[in-house]
């Protein structure tokens, strides 16, 4: 009962969300048509409708606003590239500098991947710059950004891990277990040499993580 | 006003449902399903089972409490997840394994995406010697990978974005699963190698070709984590399309889905019977590298692993994969794909192999060398899926980018069969979406393809490898 009253309102409330953007005097009314959900490995089947009361409360959940915004972001970002010359130069350069914005805020958060990002921007690129000579320039100089930070972190991580004790630590006891393992002229316990030296590997990985 | 309100809230919930994907597939919630997802973020419903921690390449998990860093609620975001070494899963270097979950609020449906990125199988490979070509991530996977332009990551595929400026497929709108490499051995490794310097120089390289056993933990967490797919999608290209093949059989009985999709893009298993004559198969010197390097024939190891689960699979001969695979899973679509001027996975398969490519006077003669036998590999492998309904076989002949390697990396275009009038989205919808034989098809001539004006996309791309 108690998730069903949350499943209407949350849609509710994400609708009015949705709406209230373009419309900022709407206010949310007081009770709505929802239908009952039940939790089900499936698509549930169609459920009957009844009235339930709406909590505007929900309205302001950070995973309701954050949903609606995602799902507005993508829906924008496809009709764009769909047919980005369909719109007039000024418009096309507004709605392209609008993804920039969203395409910025969703790779600091890491909702969306480095690569994701890089042909998007690239996508917006060659939608708003016809003269090719400068489509080159300007796709290159975000080649050259993204690959510049990849070998940023990538140096960074390498670093890192010369400076983990316990990684120095393991390839240390690493190469002496291998040295050991390989000299052994028996493997106990009726293994093959390899599924010995790797468990003992392993057992050694488990030992210095706790 | 209230009559107004009541209306507008209305019409925003039908915006709001509006907003969702237009068709629901088979295992999407519905609009107030998704609403409550929000919320309540559905958990495991197909659980690791006592039986399945057992037995050989078992489902290991992280110890009770570890800090996985995995937020059930955090869709959208690629999240990190981390692998405990009682998992058995360690990158080749030895440090720990971690893959990357993109989840949705909207569906159970899931792709598996295992990263490509070379292989190795000696000191000079394993070790990123500078003339030798290697294999991805020589010193492990760092925690912010996805925000990482690492080239093999960054030849992107629509598979694993959510919106692509260039091409549209329904993975898109699923939960992301993005396996990252860094074992050399295509996925389909057990042994811990050690590999002495040839020059003495150096100690010896210990590396751990730990692949199926990498794929096994990402199995064992995505059963403890999230709900049963109802459809799967597992892909990849080059080694990760390798993985995929090699590692379906089990992804796919553990994470039993209702519906099974694999799309091997570029990392062709190619028939290699023991002892055979490399003039009829160019594959055998390679194949007898790496069953060696990777311990693929020790007792109790990766093939007998196959072999016990799949009955037409031949030990001595792993290219019948393909027709063991479509015997086991009839009900599956099935897909492979690569180009027949692939020079990527073609140099890797025959060039330390054969000394008159090695010695070759020029690049173009070295480039005919290759290409011959990849001819003979590529004939046989489109001949054998001919014949299986379930499994397509899709070769263009050439694209501009990254050694004509990889159809699905970037976009999904220029790997059209002009001869048919078919593009590879056709090969893909008939793989996700199609009914009766899945569609096999192989252009003669790259004429067609050689002579498209200069694609200022791929040329970009290519600088970044």
């Amino acid at each position: 009962m108690k998730k069903t009253i949350v499943v209407a309102m949350a849609g509710v409330a994400l609708g009015a969300v949705v709406l209230m953007r373009a419309e900022p005097d709407v206010v949310p009314p007081p009770a709505v048509r929802a239908p009952v959900v039940e939790m089900h490995a499936q698509p549930p089947a169609a459920a009957p409708e009844r009235e339930i009361a709406v909590d505007p409360s929900v309205l302001a959940t950070p995973e309701a606003r954050a949903y609606v915004e995602r799902v507005d972001f993508e829906a924008r970002a496809r009709r764009f590239f769909t047919d980005p010359r369909a719109l007039a130069p000024a418009e096309r350069e507004r709605e392209a500098q609008a993804l920039t914005a969203a395409i910025d805020r969703y790779e600091r958060a890491r909702q969306l991947s480095a690569g994701e990002a890089m042909n998007l921007r690239i996508g917006l690129v060659r939608a708003t710059v016809d003269d090719e000579a400068v489509q080159v320039d300007r796709i290159a100089d975000i080649v050259a950004a993204y690959r510049a930070d990849g070998e940023r972190r990538e140096a960074r991580f390498i670093e890192q891990q010369r400076g983990d004790a316990a990684f120095v630590e393991y390839k240390a006891r690493e190469a002496a277990i291998v040295a050991e393992v390989m000299a052994m002229a028996a493997i106990p316990d009726g293994l093959t040499r390899e599924e010995y030296l790797r468990r003992r590997l392993q057992a050694e990985r488990v030992a210095l993580s706790h | 006003m209230k009559t107004r309100s009541t209306l507008a809230a209305l019409a925003g919930g039908l915006v709001a449902l509006a907003a969702m994907p237009a068709h629901a597939e088979l295992g999407d919630y519905s609009a107030w399903q998704t609403f409550l997802n929000l919320f309540s973020p559905p958990g495991a419903d197909n659980p690791v089972t006592p039986a399945q921690r057992q037995g050989p390449y078992p489902l290991l998990s992280n110890p009770a409490g570890y800090a996985d860093g995995f937020s059930p609620g955090n869709y959208g975001a690629w999240q990190t997840i981390k692998l405990a070494p009682e998992t058995g899963a360690v990158c080749g270097n030895g440090s720990q394994y971690k893959f990357f979950v993109n989840r949705v609020a909207n569906t159970r449906n899931t792709i598996v995406y295992m990263e490509g990125g070379g292989a190795c199988w000696d000191y000079p490979s394993c070790s990123g010697q500078s003339g030798i070509r290697g294999a991805r991530n020589p010193n492990g996977i760092p925690d912010d990978y996805m925000a990482l332009m690492n080239p093999g990551a960054s030849l992107v595929s629509p598979f694993v974005t959510r919106v692509s400026p260039f091409d549209a497929v329904k993975t898109q709108g699923w939960n992301m699963v993005y396996v990252p490499y860094c074992t050399g051995d295509i996925y389909s490794g057990d042994k811990v190698a050690v590999y002495a310097d040839p020059t003495n120089a150096n100690p010896p390289l210990v590396w751990h070709h730990n692949g199926v056993r990498n794929t096994r933990a990402v199995i064992a967490w995505l059963k403890d984590r999230l709900p049963r797919p109802t459809q799967m999608l597992s892909t990849g290209c080059s080694a990760g399309g390798a993985g995929s093949l090699t590692n379906y059989q089990a992804v796919r009985r553990d994470l039993a889905p209702d519906r099974g999709y694999l799309i091997d893009d570029s990392g062709p298993i190619f028939a290699s019977p023991i002892g055979g004559d490399p003039a009829q198969y160019p594959s055998v010197p390679l194949s007898t590298q790496i069953r060696s390097a990777w311990g693929l024939d020790l007792p109790g190891g990766p093939v007998a692993y196959l072999a016990a689960n799949l009955p037409l699979l031949s030990t001595v001969n792993l290219g019948t994969l393909y027709n063991a695979l479509s015997a086991k899973y009839p009900a599956d679509r099935l897909g492979h794909t690569h180009f027949w001027k692939d020079l990527n996975y073609s140099s890797y398969s025959y060039e330390r192999f054969y000394p008159a490519i090695q010695n070759a006077p020029d690049q173009a003669t070295k480039e005919a060398l290759i290409h011959a036998r990849w001819d003979i590999d590529t004939n046989r492998l489109k001949t054998t899926l001919n014949g299986l309904a379930n499994f397509g076989g899709y070769f263009p002949q050439y694209r501009a980018l990254n050694e004509s390697h990889c159809t699905t990396i970037v976009d999904f275009k220029n790997g059209d069969v002009q001869e048919r009038g078919l593009e590879l989205k056709t090969f893909i919808d008939s793989v996700l979406d199609g009914s009766g034989a899945v569609l096999d098809a192989s252009e003669a001539s790259d004429a067609a393809d050689r002579a498209k004006a200069f694609n200022l996309l791929y040329w970009t791309v290519d600088q970044l490898l």
